[in-house]
């Protein structure tokens, strides 16, 4: 039992360690596309991909064994999404990393009833919406 | 919201509600962990002036559609219908889902109408 207790004890305090490092390695996999393809820029820039790695390890930091698995993708001018997603119950917050310091990053969440976008972009403010995801 | 500023071709008639039409996906806009559509299927393109999302009406016509393929996802014309949107046929083999902002200007609603169409989406093909 004690052992039992141990692994199950191990494996949550694991967890958001497992999470934050699937979230790195599917950020990291934006770099190994293509440049381009027929619908647009496939490769994050270098300042989107900054930004988002910022945001992500700086919020792991802030959350710890908390942290949900994300997935990303690139948008046409490659800038990063960035998704939590669950959808029972139905939530999302979505980070979006542009692709150059001249637009403004941004967090849009929803939720059966409501949804809305947060345009400046903190940590703090990332892990608010976070906590939110998770319910907290 | 974008202005529904263009209409049918004249020779087509209106989609009916329960018309079946397809969205051709990349990769990363499948949600790999649930086999879900993202999304990131249902952004407007600014860059080019894009005034609706292509679909087609066949899973051939949407593999033909983009070179990288990588799903198609099936959605009910009257379920977009439900959304305040359209679709519009401009040929035999195309169609053009209408009504939705650019998220450059409009991200909330660009975002929360782009999920809502992602979540009617079912994907029906897949290599």
């Amino acid at each position: 039992m004690t052992v039992a207790n141990d692994i199950v004890s191990h494996s949550i305090s694991n967890s958001g360690l497992i999470n934050f490092r699937i979230t790195m390695q599917r950020l990291l996999e934006l770099l190994d596309l293509e440049e381009e393809d027929d619908y647009g820029i496939l490769r994050p820039t270098e300042y989107a991909f900054r930004t988002a790695v910022k945001l992500v390890v700086e919020a792991y930091d802030a959350i710890g064994e908390n942290f949900p698995k994300a997935s990303s993708a690139t948008d046409e001018l490659g800038g990063i999404f960035i998704d939590w997603t669950s959808l029972d119950p139905d939530r999302t917050v979505r980070l979006f990393c542009p692709c150059s310091p001249e637009r403004s990053a941004d967090i849009y969440h929803h939720a059966s009833d409501e949804y809305g976008v947060d345009d400046v972009v903190s940590v703090p403010t990332l892990v608010r919406w976070l906590q939110w995801f998770n319910g907290q | 919201m974008i202005e529904k500023s263009f209409e049918s071709s004249p020779e087509f008639e209106p989609l009916a509600d329960n018309i079946l039409v397809y969205r051709a996906l990349r990769k990363r806009w499948i949600d790999q962990d649930r086999l879900i559509v993202k999304i990131d299927a249902y952004y407007l393109r600014q860059r080019i002036n894009e005034r609706g999302i292509s679909v087609n009406f066949s899973i051939e016509q949407s593999l033909a559609a983009i070179r990288n393929c990588e799903g198609v996802a099936g959605l009910y014309v009257g379920g977009i219908r439900e959304l305040n949107l359209d679709v519009l046929r401009d040929s035999s083999s195309h169609a053009s889902i209408i009504g939705l902002p650019y998220r450059e200007n409009d991200a909330a609603n660009a975002d929360e109408l782009a999920l809502l169409l992602a979540r009617q989406s079912q994907i029906v093909w897949t290599p």
